[in-house]
């Protein structure tokens, strides 16, 4: 090493630890083989994997389109329940009370002998015995 | 002269084509026969030649049915009952049921033409206070009313 270079000589007056310090700045950086980075790479798949991250952000994901498939199917079925209009045969009301083989007044007097208790009102017993009378059921709607 | 004459002919000719029909109006009585209290009742009344119609029902003498008997009031409202079925029930005690020879409905008639309508009366059913059936005869009488 010459004295005669100028930028050296400066180097000769600072301190020892500081041209230490500059000189190793200088050196090429730790070289990392592919090796290397494989090994790193298969000690983080196995850390994040021995967590159980993934499943633990799946269950609740399950979980939640259940819950929403359920609420759906439960709007729907209150929507249906609310709009469905009545039922016009009335099966429950309209039948052969007495069991006689034919649909008569007889069983809409049957029929209002336990108004009050059986759910029916007197406008349904109305509705039953003009029904039970209409020509165009022919009459005794038998 | 020209258009009056045409017209004329025309007013004619259609009261040739239509002849007035004769229309009558009467009542008819309905009597229920039974030998025990009547709960309820349902008869069907028809017109064998097509002449009748029906214009109006009254109800019965009997306290217990006391109310207009139930029919077809939109079809005798609207002129289309060339027949009808009338029926009715009571919920009164058994006591205040009628027995016997009873009146149950008067009905009121529109007749076309001169002749006589055959009228045609089918006891549905009749029934006493437990709700079984029970023996029943149904008659008719013109009203004198």
């Amino acid at each position: 090493m010459s004295t005669d270079d100028p930028h050296l000589q400066e180097l000769d007056a600072l301190p020892e630890s500081l041209v230490d310090a500059l000189r190793s700045a200088d050196r090429p950086p730790a070289l990392i083989t592919s090796r290397v980075d494989r090994e790193i790479a298969d000690l983080a798949a196995g850390q994040f994997a021995g967590r159980g991250g993934g499943a633990r952000r799946s269950r609740p994901a399950r979980v939640g389109m259940v819950a929403m498939a359920a609420s759906v199917l439960i709007a729907v079925a209150a929507l249906l329940s609310v709009f469905r209009g009545p039922d016009p045969e009335r099966g429950s009301i309209y039948a052969d009370i007495d069991g006689s083989g034919r649909i008569d007044i007889a069983d809409v007097r049957a029929l209002a002998r336990d108004v009050g208790s059986n759910g029916v009102s007197r406008a349904e017993i109305e509705a039953f015995a003009a029904r039970v009378v209409e020509l165009d059921r022919g009459g005794d709607a038998t | 002269m020209r258009v009056v004459l045409p017209l004329l002919l025309l007013v004619s000719a259609v009261g040739h084509a239509a002849p007035t029909e004769s229309v009558r109006f009467s009542a008819i009585e309905v009597y229920l026969t039974t030998e025990q209290p009547v709960s309820a009742w349902q008869f069907e009344l028809t017109e064998a030649n097509a002449l009748m119609q029906v214009v109006g029902v009254e109800n019965g003498e009997s306290p217990a049915f006391a109310d207009a008997p139930y029919y077809d009031r939109a079809a005798v409202e609207n002129g289309l009952a060339d027949r009808i079925t009338i029926a009715d029930f009571s919920l009164a005690d058994e006591k205040r049921l009628p027995v016997g020879k009873t009146r149950i409905a008067t009905v009121h008639l529109l007749t076309r033409g001169d002749r006589e309508p055959q009228l045609e009366t089918v006891l549905v059913v009749a029934t006493g206070y437990n709700g079984q059936a029970i023996d029943a005869s149904i008659s008719l009488s013109k009203s004198t009313e």
